[in-house]
């Protein structure tokens, strides 16, 4: 019996991908033409992910901030250079993963990351929290693991991390990356497994 | 460690990724349900794969909207350089001395005690009642333009706010769809007849109460958003819509709604 419902098919999962496209492409063109609002809406479809990509790289929440920040206007400034056609996200990585690059060059040879900021806001220790419980040692467990993974990541170099960031947290295909880094697909892929094979052995061979 | 682990343990991440074909996955997989060595490396590429996913989330700490005033033209770019920004300085301040000296009449006048230099024609000496009435139309010119300014955004905001909505209609349910619609018909009005009390007072009123109903107009505008918000979020519960598109939306309404919100927040 057919019944009101709505159900979720492929199909419709398509429909509202295409349509998430087409708003985007919307916003893309508005922005194109010097329409801050229209890039306002992109920079909310793609701050979690680049604040993502830039913390990760940069190991540091505030300098991740500040980097965003800077991704999004440099690309604001720039959009009446994007090519009509290409895609937004590739673009913006392009920008993303450049900048990150730059601001790991200018840091001095010794770079210490400031103590507060390696700690996330969710992993302080509140007073209520002091006895331990066990979902609490469950967190702290957690929170060492993170700064394990994100001091494992720091010591790959520049373009292992890049190539990780991408396909690993950015979920890319591995010919988008190449697109991005503009190299081949056979040495975004060679870099990706030479990494994990790296991470592999300081993480869980200890 | 055989031959065939040496040509199964190089895919071992890529099966686990599902970045192999479907032939090479089953390879991949027959050989390790075998191969006590080959199953221990999977577990380590499985283990390493929980580990990476800690470091997954990275929540921003805030929006990064740009805004429109944040884009320069080149000559802007040019003159604020640091390094120019000097030169250009004292390049105009250079230009100003030597045609004010050039065209200027200098005068000295003792007034109460203060020695006044200056160029050009001597000012008329101002009586206090002078200062008052000046004082008094700058006064009412300044908030005639405040009216001004306030009438002519709240305006494109609801224009910008109709567009939003216009855009967002298409993924609505009916239900939505009227829900919003009378409450945006009913914000526009309150927020008319909150102009009127405003301008009123702007004429007959003091700075104070002045900026009292200022604040109070952009406190109840926030609240009736957020209340609409808060309606909008409910229907997303009941599945009604989705919870990703909900979050945009809202952003949305906010960030349109009025600039300075943007900015207290």
């Amino acid at each position: 019996m057919a019944t009101a419902e709505h159900t979720i098919t492929g199909e419709t999962m398509a429909t509202a991908g295409n349509m998430e496209q087409t708003r985007e492409a919307a916003w893309v063109e508005a922005s194109r033409r010097g329409d801050s609002r229209a890039f306002n809406h992109l920079v909310l479809r793609w701050e979690k992910p680049i604040f993502g990509l830039a913390w990760r790289m940069l190991r540091s929440r505030a300098e991740a901030e500040e980097a965003t920040q800077e991704i999004f206007l440099s690309a604001y400034k720039a959009m009446h250079r994007f090519r009509q056609g290409a895609r937004f996200s590739t673009w913006l990585y392009r920008i993303a993963t450049n900048h990150c690059i730059s601001r790991l060059r200018r840091r001095p040879a010794i770079f210490q990351v400031p103590i507060a900021d390696q700690v996330d806001e969710d992993e302080t220790v509140k007073p209520a929290q002091l006895q331990v419980s066990p979902t609490h040692e469950a967190d702290l467990i957690r929170a060492d693991t993170r700064r394990e993974v994100v001091a494992a990541l720091t010591g790959l170099n520049e373009e292992q991390r890049l190539v990780v960031e991408l396909k690993f947290y950015q979920e890319l295909t591995f010919e988008g990356i190449a697109e991005i880094l503009e190299i081949p697909t056979s040495t975004v892929k060679s870099r990706f497994y030479t990494a994990l094979g790296q991470l592999k052995s300081s993480l869980t061979e200890n | 460690m055989n031959d065939e682990c040496r040509l199964i343990q190089p895919n071992i991440a890529a099966a686990l990724l599902g970045e192999l074909a479907a032939e090479e996955t089953a390879r991949v997989k027959r050989h390790v349900a075998e191969c006590p060595t080959c199953a221990a490396e999977q577990e380590k590429y499985a283990q390493l794969f929980r580990q990476m996913e800690t470091a997954r989330n990275a929540e921003p700490p805030r929006h990064f909207f740009v805004y429109a005033e944040e884009e320069q033209g080149f000559l802007g770019r040019f003159f604020l350089s640091p390094g120019r920004r000097w030169a250009l300085a004292a390049g105009l301040a250079a230009i100003l001395l030597i045609s004010v000296t050039l065209s200027g009449r200098p005068w000295l006048r003792w007034d109460n005690g203060t020695v006044m230099l200056g160029l050009g024609a001597p000012p008329a000496v101002q009586t206090a009642a002078d200062i008052q009435r000046e004082l008094s139309t700058f006064r009412v010119a300044l908030l005639a333009e405040l009216s001004r300014r306030e009438r002519l955004e709240s305006a494109r905001n609801q224009e910008l706010l109709r567009q939003e909505l216009a855009a967002w209609l298409g993924s609505l349910s009916r239900q939505q769809q009227d829900y919003l619609e009378l409450r945006l018909t009913e914000l526009e009005t309150r927020f008319g007849d909150r102009l009127q009390t405003t301008e009123t007072a702007l004429r007959d009123g003091t700075e104070q109460q002045v900026a009292g109903l200022y604040t109070l107009l952009q406190d109840e505008r926030k609240a009736e958003l957020q209340a609409m918000n808060d309606r909008i979020v409910r229907l997303a519960t009941r599945n009604e819509l989705r919870a990703d598109q909900t979050d945009v939306m809202l952003a949305t309404l906010l960030e349109v709604s009025d600039p300075r919100l943007r900015s207290r927040n």
